[in-house]
């Protein structure tokens, strides 16, 4: 018997976060990986219900990364159980000045969104080589 | 204060409601089990709804036996953070099993699955003794 795989429960943003979205309605925060290489750092979100074009994504001058996604999912009638609120998605992150904002490459697949932000080539670690 | 009486009916009310329902769909594996899912009962059909961010469906395995309904499959991790330093993992990982009993006759043959934008739609077409009847009453 494996053990169970567990999930938490959505956690809902702050109205102030939430009145950004221009959008009624309370908005959540979606769960989110980071992986970093020398060369970029990848984040995945789960968007679960966003379907492409519901998706924005923003860096502003003060190098935060704001991830906005509206919810097309329907909902039927009858609800008997509920474990997961349906709503929309905000999340931000800070950006150090070393990730290159001009060049934001993003992915939405299956309700599951993959951002990349390159490191700006001077932030690179550089190979010196050894002369003999 | 009339509101005072009227607030705790109302939440008696709500409070024995809302153990009528889940007296019904009592078996449904723990609420942090991934995936979390919400259940949908109306005159014709149960529909169970799950998110599943980032599968497709060849990843997911939906069986129905003996009114228990399973849902199961793996989330595999994102393939290119292989060789990469992990900063942040909030995102779930690993083989996953989930069970819900359904409470009412359902037409096996008829049930269909969907899966858009990484939301699983299972719904199951209730049985016909199972539908709500609308009894006429006869005039004499």
């Amino acid at each position: 018997m494996t053990t169970e795989l567990e999930k938490r429960e959505k956690q809902e943003v702050s109205s102030t976060a939430a009145e950004q979205m221009n959008h009624s309605g309370p908005a959540y925060s979606p769960d989110v990986d980071i992986y970093s290489s020398d060369e970029e750092v990848v984040f995945a979100v789960d968007l679960p219900g966003v379907g492409k074009g519901d998706v924005s994504i923003q860096i502003d001058e003060t190098n935060t990364l704001v991830i906005k996604a509206k919810n097309s999912q329907k909902e039927p009638e009858g609800i008997v159980i509920r474990q997961y609120q349906i709503g929309d998605y905000y999340r931000a992150f800070q950006l150090s000045d070393d990730y290159d904002k001009d060049k934001v490459s993003a992915k939405l697949e299956n309700g599951c969104l993959e951002i990349t932000v390159p490191k700006k080539e001077a932030a690179k670690p550089k190979k010196i080589e050894i002369k003999a | 204060m009339m509101w005072d009486i009227d607030l705790w009916r109302e939440m008696d009310r709500l409070r024995r409601e809302m153990d009528g329902l889940f007296a019904n769909y009592g078996r449904v594996s723990g609420a942090t089990t991934y995936p979390l899912i919400n259940v949908y009962d109306d005159k014709d059909a149960v529909t169970v709804t799950a998110e599943l961010p980032g599968l497709s469906k060849e990843q997911v395995n939906i069986t129905f036996t003996d009114g228990v309904m399973t849902i199961s499959g793996k989330v595999e991790p994102l393939a290119r953070a292989k060789n990469m330093t992990v900063v942040r993992q909030e995102r779930a990982e690993g083989e996953f099993e989930k069970t819900v009993r359904i409470p009412t006759k359902v037409q096996q043959d008829k049930i269909n699955a969907s899966f858009s934008n990484g939301v699983l739609t299972i719904r199951l077409p209730k049985a016909e003794e199972a539908k709500p009847k609308t009894i006429a009453i006869e005039a004499k």
